[in-house]
């Protein structure tokens, strides 16, 4: 709506002269002193003041800004990103990014025909089921060994599709958890987070190959970023996957105790290893037992870890301090980890990782004694397996990474 | 009691079938019955069965037992009885309905049931296919190691044919892979029984009279024709009958030569084998081809006002075929292929030996009753399937290719017909940059429009060991097509010692 034009005063409106001066005294000519001069001066050095005060304010934040800006070109710079779009969508050059995964692994990744063979091997001993982790946790119907093959998609999703595939030719089912902070999957810039434009291929992709799709949970890795909520970001994702259609039934926790204090499916309510307040980089508390699984409709979570009841809080706390020994190619942590955790049991038997080229290692217990046995070979494996009497529950832990060339 | 099963691969109308069997009034037709050896036909493909036999003592003759007690003929219908063809016929004396269809309508049928259906046809594709919500929520709610129905098709076993390139296959060579390993297990297992014990049925056009002879095979009665037309009407199992639009995947008379050249490599024996070309030169022939020329042959007028449209194109080739005459090698006969009425080249070429072949009876019959020169020839002949009787100098063809059914299959046919030189001009166009030869079939005028793509020509040529090879863009001075394109090269010395012209 336009303003009325303003009119002219009338001469009955004029007001009449004001009268400046007008029964002088020291008094009052000090009074109108401080008036006239030295009130409208402190007001307009006040005024001056406070313009330098948003000066100084704003200048701070378009530091801020151009160190944002500096450090999302120096990522565009280094990480071939291509702006894409009239928004500006930026997307990561996944054939660049796989050369640095294929780079990165070359000393420690096996050939994809060892997926092959272990796939094969399992598919032939007697008496399996090769079911989806998601089974895993239901109570055994028959005396078989009941083995899930979980695939935690950590920096290789071009491997994982074709481990997909290779499963849907066999008809045998896998569980693949797509980590959701790996620069495959996504990039935080402040608070928004931009997902991989290949992401919604290569779930569809996921979905006909008829594996199942969950979330690797890493809630309290993006709870390090200033700002973010990790459990909010977690429960984004399970909501965006299913969004697209994956019927995800559950998550598997990330990392492991040391890397942020706290294990990552501790972020679910009735998972809290033990009551302490971790706290992120930033010193934040970490978001423990803020998500409800039953409510995110999930309905098992994939490392099969259970909370003790006896945690021995002084090992739990040294345990999760050493991150230093935290590394699955160090025996003596995987047979703590796996076999004499003390923060955590299991609700599976054995578990069967592949930590480099042709190297397993399988821990859990077996008839209720602790076992750990490092340092296999893949034919080892198969060996184990085939000679594991049943019933008996089994994880295969397998990083896509591992299995590539 | 009487027992048949229906033979057949997915997507080939043995539902369809299956439902009008079912119509006799002396029997029925089960469809799909459980078990359904989804499992058991895969294992027995894969060598992983020890006793198929065992399969059909313990899973089917249970069932067929049953159905002796209520029916005189019983009948059933899987996709998956292949492994189990001999053992069926030992232990129950059945008979067996083999339904056959095109290999290309089942691949295209395969893959929209895939985009449209279930999205879980050869789950382990690299391309997920392009899903609709309807096939993408299928196949989330239904996992690899429940899914049978996908598990029941045949993937190469080790050291097989095409093991090695499985793993980089489109779902459209997948699917054909499956149209020719299941109809050639069907065959090679049927090819050891008696002949009487086997009907084949071809349903790619299903006809009335041969479902009806199909029954009668069986024992069925009751049928009648017109129940038969009624239910075929239905399109019984199709997309439309499911609900699920119209197929999006193009018919194969628009596939392009590589999609093409994908399907022979792997279903071509299969198709020849089962019938559906008898000649490789006409495995894309569909039926009725060329029909409009036939039925709405074009008179005299016609081909001088075509003659005059593209006179640029002809004197071009006629001053071609006359740059020789002062050689010492004179291009001293000339086959036309595709010669219509022989306008312009019956009176350019009056001095010498001059051939015309064409597919319209009607338009040689013409050229014969008002062409007299003794010089010249006409032939009714598809030039593509027959050779020509004899080799000439040099075969030309003016704007014909691009209506064939088969560009390469032409080029070959001109090839052989030539002792010399081949000279053709594609009317549709210069297209430089097209990877493949891009058909398009117009069921009106029952023939294709072709785009042909000028490097394929020349790989093509070169191959078959042309020489002097020019593939060229010329100008046509006519403002609707600038650029036509040209084709010229001496052919390689012939493998057989066939008479010149």
């Amino acid at each position: 709506m336009a303003e009325p034009a303003a009119q002219p005063p009338t001469a009955a409106e004029t007001p009449p002269p004001r009268r400046l001066i007008h029964h002088l005294t020291p008094r009052s000519f000090f009074r109108g002193l401080r008036r006239l001069i030295v009130r409208p001066a402190r007001a307009s050095l006040e005024r001056i003041l406070h313009v330098t005060d948003r000066f100084q304010q704003l200048e701070h934040r378009i530091q801020i800004l151009d160190r944002r800006l500096a450090r999302i070109e120096d990522t565009v710079r280094q990480l071939h990103i291509t702006p894409v779009g009239r928004h500006e969508i930026v997307a990561r050059d996944m054939r660049n990014y796989q050369q640095q995964v294929e780079a990165n692994y070359a000393d420690l990744s096996d050939s994809f025909d060892a997926y092959r063979q272990l796939v094969d091997g399992l598919i032939r001993i007697d008496r399996q089921m090769i079911i989806p982790a998601c089974e895993l946790a239901e109570p055994p119907t028959h005396d078989a060994r009941r083995l899930a093959l979980r695939h935690d998609v950590d920096a290789d999703p071009i491997t994982a599709l074709r481990m997909a595939r290779f499963l849907a030719r066999r008809g045998v089912p896998g569980s693949f958890y797509l980590l959701h902070t790996a620069p495959y999957y996504g990039e935080f810039h402040g608070h928004l987070f931009i997902r991989t434009p290949q992401l919604p291929r290569w779930i569809r992709a996921f979905i006909v190959a008829g594996c199942e799709l969950g979330v690797h949970n890493d809630a309290l890795g993006a709870s390090q970023i200033p700002g973010v909520n990790g459990a909010h970001v977690l429960q984004t994702e399970i909501q965006w996957l299913r969004s697209l259609g994956a019927p995800v039934k559950g998550t598997a926790a990330h990392n492991s105790l040391p890397v942020y204090g706290a294990e990552n499916y501790e972020v679910f309510v009735g998972h809290r290893l033990w009551d302490r307040t971790p706290t992120s980089i930033t010193g934040e508390p970490l978001p423990l037992e803020a998500l409800s699984e039953a409510e995110l409709g999930l309905t098992y979570e994939g490392t099969f870890a259970l909370p003790r009841t006896d945690v021995d809080t002084h090992a739990a706390d040294a345990f999760a301090r050493d991150r230093a020994a935290a590394d699955i190619r160090n025996p003596a942590w995987m047979q703590t980890y796996l076999s004499a955790n003390p923060v955590c049991r299991w609700a599976v038997d054995l578990q069967i990782w592949i930590v480099a080229r042709n190297r397993w290692v399988i821990g859990g217990s077996l008839d209720r004694q602790p076992l750990f046995i490092p340092d296999l070979s893949l034919a080892d494996v198969l060996d184990f397996v085939n000679d594991l009497t049943p019933p008996a529950n089994v994880l295969i832990v397998l990083h896509p990474e591992y299995m590539r060339q | 009691m009487t027992v048949f099963f229906i033979l057949s691969c997915a997507r080939s109308g043995s539902t369809s079938l299956a439902r009008i069997l079912n119509e006799a009034d002396n029997g029925l037709c089960a469809i799909e019955p459980t078990p359904n050896l989804n499992v058991e036909t895969r294992l027995a493909m894969d060598g992983q069965l020890d006793d198929p036999s065992a399969v059909v003592r313990n899973l089917v003759l249970p069932r067929v037992h049953a159905a002796a007690a209520t029916t005189r003929v019983y009948g059933e219908k899987n996709v998956t009885y292949g492994p189990f063809i001999p053992h069926l016929y030992q232990l129950t004396h059945c008979k067996f309905i083999f339904l056959k269809r095109d290999g290309r309508d089942v691949v295209r049928s395969l893959l929209d049931w895939h985009d449209c259906m279930f999205g879980d046809v050869y789950r382990e594709c690299a391309d997920p296919g392009e899903l609709t919500p309807r096939a993408l929520a299928a196949a989330a709610s239904l996992p690899v190691h429940r899914d049978t129905s996908d598990f029941s098709r045949p993937r190469p076993t080790p050291g097989s044919a095409w093991d090695d390139h499985w793993e980089t296959m489109s779902r459209f060579e997948m699917c054909a892979f499956y149209w020719a390993t299941i109809n050639d297990l069907y065959r090679d297992e049927l090819d050891r029984l008696p002949h009487d014990a086997w009907f084949e049925l071809d349903y790619t056009r299903p006809d009335p009279d041969d479902i009806l002879a199909a029954a009668d095979f069986c024992g069925l009665s009751g049928i009648t024709r017109q129940l038969v037309q009624q239910l075929l009407a239905n399109h019984i199992n199709s997309l439309q009958d499911r609900a699920a639009g119209d197929p999006v995947h193009p018919r194969w008379m628009d596939w392009d030569a590589r999609l093409r050249r994908s399907f022979h490599a792997i279903a071509g024996p299969t198709m020849q084998r089962l019938g559906f070309f008898d000649h490789p030169a006409t495995r894309w022939r569909p039926p009725d081809y060329g029909r409009c020329w036939r039925d709405h042959a074009a008179d005299l007028p016609w081909y001088e006002w075509m003659y005059d449209t593209r006179r640029t194109m002809h004197e071009e080739a006629l001053q071609w075929i006359h740059s020789f005459d002062q050689s010492p090698h004179p291009l001293s006969s000339i086959a036309d292929f595709g010669c219509g009425l022989g306008v312009g080249y019956a009176d350019a070429l009056a001095d010498r030996r001059y051939v015309g072949f064409d597919l319209v009876e009607s338009s040689i019959d013409w050229c014969r009753q008002n062409r007299s020169n003794p010089r010249h020839e006409y032939h009714h002949l598809d030039f593509i399937r027959h050779p020509t009787p004899q080799r000439y100098d040099a075969v030309i063809s003016s704007g014909t290719i691009d209506n064939a059914y088969d560009v390469e299959a032409f080029l070959d046919a001109m090839i052989n017909a030539s002792s010399r030189w081949i000279y053709l001009t594609c009317y549709r166009g210069w297209f430089p940059d097209l990877d493949e030869h891009n058909y398009s079939w117009v069921d009106a005028d029952r023939c294709f429009y072709t785009n042909v793509a000028p490097r394929r020509i020349r790989e093509f040529l070169q191959q078959r060991g042309c020489e002097n090879i020019t593939v060229e863009p010329r100008p046509t001075g006519r403002a609707d097509i600038p650029l036509e394109t040209r084709v010229i090269a001496t052919v390689p010395p012939p493998a057989e010692n066939a008479p010149d012209g």
